[in-house]
């Protein structure tokens, strides 16, 4: 913490407020280069971006090589990189993260503030974690209190935060949904929580389609609309895990933070994951039909079904992400998915709808 | 002006202009279907089809009674309207106006619409978007919600 800072007051025992923040992420970035240098990256290929991690051996380590899909395809032309280094404190020239202050915390303020000067941050305030990126520079940072504090959530969308910030400066999104494909053509499954939409990825790729995952997807506008692997994880609740025949097929699998069963999309799909989906619609899946039917849905209903979720657990600035949502939904047909109860049945009304192009 | 007063108490609510509220309250458009969304409440707002086309007018700066004058109607309810968008913190009263004429393609979505200008809102993300993530939340089954109590 420089003296202007403290000077300001707002470096109070150590903490960090809006005046500080700015000073203090370049400060972690500088300290991502003099400490990571002595780990070892790894490097992954993923669309439009190669992505080297520096972090100590761990759980953290292994979840990103179980979860990230790389590119299995050329690589292509225009790629960018990005740098990510994780630190903890303990590792040689590392100071433990400093805590956000007494002041109110906005994501979407303080990256308005960090804007100007080319960067971006999020505090999670539970496990004391920064994360900071400088996206022209393709370098970030993770600085965390111990090797394993970081968020429940984190182990099955490793470095979705800094993926977010990487591909939102090249605009393009991670979408929360999921993906249905057959040879090379697919849909996107937007909605809230409960509403069917991993039950209905896992029926589908049990019954012989693909995807390129659940929960979270690449999606990119550029030409026509479509979807790209990032992460291979799937999720289950007991319930689901039971009605859709998993144990018999994979056996048990721990249960995650959530309570819920958490396995790989190659654990059950018939073929590779696919470099990429071209999107042919969004579907709103509803439960609680007895048959599988689709039924037109509006733009309006289809971004109202993608947009919150996404903007709120994505930190950082929103209005580009709402138009990139909006532009998603006026690009590409809507309906609402009603499901019916048979696993089997749902993937088949997908399959026919998926080969046809309509309903 | 007097004790007890304010400028809205002597200005025509018909003559009045209205401005979006913020840089936060953003909108889209799909073939007349319009969505509002406040990024730093995190309510969405659905917009019938007349209530879109005088969502356009008023952020351009038209008031009640130049969309009534042009449009043929009451300016009456469409001076309501805009009051109910500022009641959800989506519009705010200039007072002096703009005098800017209402754009005649959205005089004539508002004349087609056929409906009456309705908002419906959507806010089950708005506590979690106004919550300070750091000090008034805790972690539940999913994401972080606020903390209750």
């Amino acid at each position: 913490m420089g003296i202007a800072a403290r000077e300001r007051g707002d470096d109070r025992a150590g903490t960090i407020g809006s005046a500080s923040v700015a000073e203090y992420a370049a400060a972690l970035l500088a300290m991502a280069d003099s400490a990571g240098a002595r780990l070892q990256p790894t490097r992954i290929q993923l669309p439009w971006l190669d992505l080297t991690v520096r972090l100590s051996e761990g759980p953290l380590k292994q979840a990103i090589a179980e979860t990230i899909v790389p590119l299995t395809v050329a690589a292509g032309q225009d790629r960018k990189t990005l740098s990510v280094t994780i630190l903890h404190a303990g590792l040689s020239g590392v100071e433990a993260p400093r805590p956000w202050g007494d002041e109110p915390y906005f994501p979407h303020e303080l990256n308005r503030r960090l804007g100007p000067a080319g960067l971006q941050a999020s505090f999670s305030h539970d496990q004391c974690l920064w994360q900071v990126m400088s996206s022209g520079e393709g370098r970030a940072v993770q600085l965390m209190q111990g090797p394993e504090d970081y968020p429940p959530w984190e182990p099955g969308a490793p470095l979705r935060v800094f993926l977010h910030w990487a591909y939102a400066a090249i605009g393009r999104r991670l979408v929360h949904g999921g993906t249905l494909g057959l040879d090379g053509r697919g849909v996107l499954l937007a909605g809230a929580g409960g509403a069917g939409k991993s039950g209905t990825v896992v029926a589908g790729l049990l019954s012989g389609l693909a995807s390129v995952g659940d929960d979270y997807v690449l999606v990119d506008l550029s030409g026509g609309v479509s979807a790209a692997p990032l992460y291979g994880t799937l999720k289950q609740d007991p319930a689901g895990y039971a009605r859709l025949g998993l144990a018999e097929r994979i056996g048990e699998r721990p249960l995650n933070w959530q309570g819920k069963h958490q396995f790989h999309v190659r654990d059950i799909a018939v073929g590779p994951i696919p470099p990429r989906l071209g999107l042919q619609a969004i579907l709103i899946p509803k439960t609680g039909a007895t048959r599988t039917t689709l039924e037109p849905a509006s733009a309006r209903d289809v971004l109202l079904a993608l947009a919150p979720s996404a903007l709120w657990q994505m930190p950082g600035e929103r209005e580009s992400g709402f138009r990139f949502f909006a532009t998603l939904a006026g690009r590409l047909p809507g309906y609402v998915l009603h499901l019916g109860p048979e696993p089997a049945e749902i993937a088949a009304r997908l399959r026919r709808f998926i080969e046809d192009g309509r309903p | 002006m007097g004790e007890g007063s304010s400028i809205t108490d002597i200005v025509d609510p018909m003559s009045q202009g209205y401005r979006v509220a913020s840089r936060d309250v953003v909108s889209e458009s799909f073939d007349g279907d319009v969505v509002v969304v406040d990024l730093a409440t995190g309510r969405y707002f659905s917009l019938s089809r007349s209530a879109g086309a005088l969502w356009d007018m008023f952020g351009a700066g038209a008031s009640p009674a130049s969309i009534g004058a042009a449009a043929g109607s009451d300016p009456a309810p469409i001076a309501a309207f805009a009051e109910t968008l500022c009641g959800h913190g989506l519009l705010v009263r200039q007072p002096q106006g703009s005098g800017a004429a209402p754009d005649l393609s959205a005089i004539a979505r508002f004349a087609a619409a056929g409906d009456a200008p309705e908002v419906a809102v959507f806010d089950d993300l708005a506590e979690l978007f106004t919550a300070d993530p750091i000090h008034d939340v805790e972690e539940p089954a999913g994401w972080p919600v606020v903390k209750q109590g």
